[in-house]
């Protein structure tokens, strides 16, 4: 399936989670992320888990992170 | 008629009124509803005692308050999925909690169909899926919604709803879902539209990610609220979308969602929702702690699943046991372990338990599938190699023959099947390998593979647990030719 990461478009096997997607996109973004100094957010700014499902023509934004609950 | 009458049916009638007005302040009273949900707790058992003691504490002070979860239950905690009855834990604790309804999420199906129905029958509460067909198959067939009876006028509907992939299943091993067959999930939820005309109030109990509750908002305004799972989405201000209020609380049980509704003559007129992180509550239940704390130290773990009659010493030995496992599992034509997977250094000569495998492979990784031809799966080995300067997957089904240029790159690689044969050039085979291997590995490859949502871990278990006995002295199948 084809997934975006920030502006990169990459194609990731079907069953992926944002975390393989992520992965896929850069070992150093997914240590970021690991750190919880890049928080993954999907379209609507809603923080997404590294363990929840992506889906065909997903958008993951990679950012910092935000004040959170 | 006299004006004594006259005076009498006037006040008569206005006493009417003003019960009439009375009865209908009555009925029209706004009545307080607390939902919380939970999706995605993937067998996390450890917060089920916060969440307990938070429910009877609302209980305690509202006489209407439900607890509710938006499915995948059971996977991703060994003391609950790899344990002989498997994910009972769970159901256990659920009922304590007093859930009242779970939609079924994608992972329950990982328990398999049997399984899965003694689960669905032990609980105290119902499963519901509208989306999908169990007849003539070894699972209970779900129902499509559940009601609450908030009070003798007001009630609400909730309607379970499971994603599907581009293949038309669920995102678990087809294995598992044999003969069930399963159809649109906006498509199948638009035939209870009724639900809303009968009963008022419409909840979603999806477990379709955000991206496809959108969609469903989109498609179904009559639903009030769409409680959704499966995107591990943390919706920490509630969305509007068409009119429909869409939340989600996290995964792993990290967080509680709580929504409140103020119902007014069988009408939602007011919602809310919040999220409340469960590392903020300090208060549980105490009775649970205990019964958490006993399934935590599973004896189980310690139990042998087979036996090895000489030590596994080395990657190119744990590696072979660990990719026969996939080829067990899986039955694919190959099967690869990359190094950096192979967590012990060796197994020694007998028992071997679920905690040894455990420290072998303790990642949870689940197995991906790709079609290859051998241009493509040398590019895999050959990643491999330049990665580590050494010989790096280790593999099952084939062996194979690496030379080097001198700059620690491939220079050849030969495939061999088992009979010492090359493999065909022109054929392609099915590939597994772990997820990290599927993405982090940068290796050519047309098919952009599939997840089986079996875990490698998974897959080393049911292999022992089958084979009982295991010999691997000597076994070498990747060679570096000097």
């Amino acid at each position: 399936m084809k997934v975006r990461i920030n502006r990169h478009a990459m194609e990731i096997f079907d069953g992926a989670t944002v975390g393989d997607a992520i992965l896929a996109h850069s070992q150093w973004s997914f240590r970021k992320m690991m750190e919880e100094k890049l928080i993954p957010y999907d379209r609507f700014g809603n923080v997404t888990e590294p363990g929840g499902a992506i889906s065909e023509g997903q958008i993951i934004f990679l950012k910092k992170p935000k004040h959170h609950v | 008629m006299s004006k004594k009458l006259t005076f009498f049916f006037t006040t008569i009638g206005f006493l009417f009124l003003i019960n009439g007005i009375a009865q209908t302040q009555a009925d029209k009273k706004q009545i307080e509803v607390i939902i919380l949900h939970t999706n995605d707790m993937h067998a996390k058992i450890d917060n089920l005692s916060k969440l307990a003691y938070l429910a009877d504490s609302l209980r305690a002070t509202h006489p209407h308050v439900y607890l509710v979860a938006a499915g995948d239950n059971f996977t991703g905690n060994p003391v609950v999925d790899m344990v002989d009855d498997k994910g009972y834990p769970m159901i256990d604790l659920m009922n304590r909690c007093k859930f009242d309804v779970s939609c079924i999420g994608n992972h329950e199906f990982d328990l398999g169909q049997d399984f899965l129905t003694k689960r669905i029958n032990q609980a105290k509460f119902p499963f519901i899926c509208c989306n999908l067909d169990a007849t003539g198959t070894r699972l209970q067939q779900p129902l499509p919604y559940t009601v609450l009876y908030v009070d003798e006028k007001n009630t609400i509907a909730l309607l379970g709803i499971i994603q599907l992939d581009a293949n038309g299943l669920p995102s678990t091993h087809p294995s598992k879902m044999t003969g069930i067959s399963f159809s649109n999930g906006i498509e199948s939820a638009r035939e209870f539209t009724w639900l809303k005309d009968r009963y008022g109030i419409l909840i979603g109990l999806t477990h379709l990610g955000v991206e496809e509750d959108v969609r469903l908002a989109d498609s179904m305004p009559q639903f009030d609220v769409i409680m959704g799972g499966h995107s591990h989405t943390l919706i920490e201000k509630p969305m509007f979308r068409n009119g429909v209020m869409i939340v989600q609380a996290g995964s792993n049980l990290k967080y509680i969602g709580k929504t409140t509704l103020l119902i007014e003559d069988q009408h939602v007129v007011q919602r809310t929702d919040e999220i409340i992180p469960v590392k903020m509550l300090t208060s549980s239940n105490k009775e649970l702690d205990k019964l958490i704390s006993k399934y935590n130290k599973n004896t189980e773990f310690s139990k042998v699943v087979g036996v090895a009659t000489n030590p596994l010493d080395g990657e190119d030995e744990l590696g072979s046991m660990m990719t026969d496992a996939l080829i067990h599992e899986l039955k694919v034509d190959m099967a690869f372990q990359n190094k950096g997977g192979i967590r012990v250094q060796s197994l020694p000569k007998g028992d071997i338990t679920m905690k040894d495998l455990y420290k072998l492979d303790p990642f949870n990784n689940q197995v991906v599938i790709f079609r290859m031809n051998p241009a493509e799966i040398r590019s895999l080995i050959c990643y491999g190699y330049q990665l580590e300067k050494e010989i790096d997957l280790q593999v099952s089904r084939i062996t194979y023959r690496l030379t080097d240029n001198g700059k620690k790159q491939c220079k050849t690689v030969e495939l061999l099947d088992n009979s010492g044969k090359l493999l065909d050039e022109t054929k392609n085979y099915t590939v597994a390998m772990n997820n990290y291997m599927a993405v982090a590995y940068q290796f050519d490859h047309r098919d952009p593979g599939t997840s089986t949502s079996v875990t490698t871990i998974e897959a080393l278990i049911n292999y022992l647990k089958t084979v009982k006995t295991i010999d691997y002295s000597g076994v070498k199948r990747a060679i570096l030719i000097p």
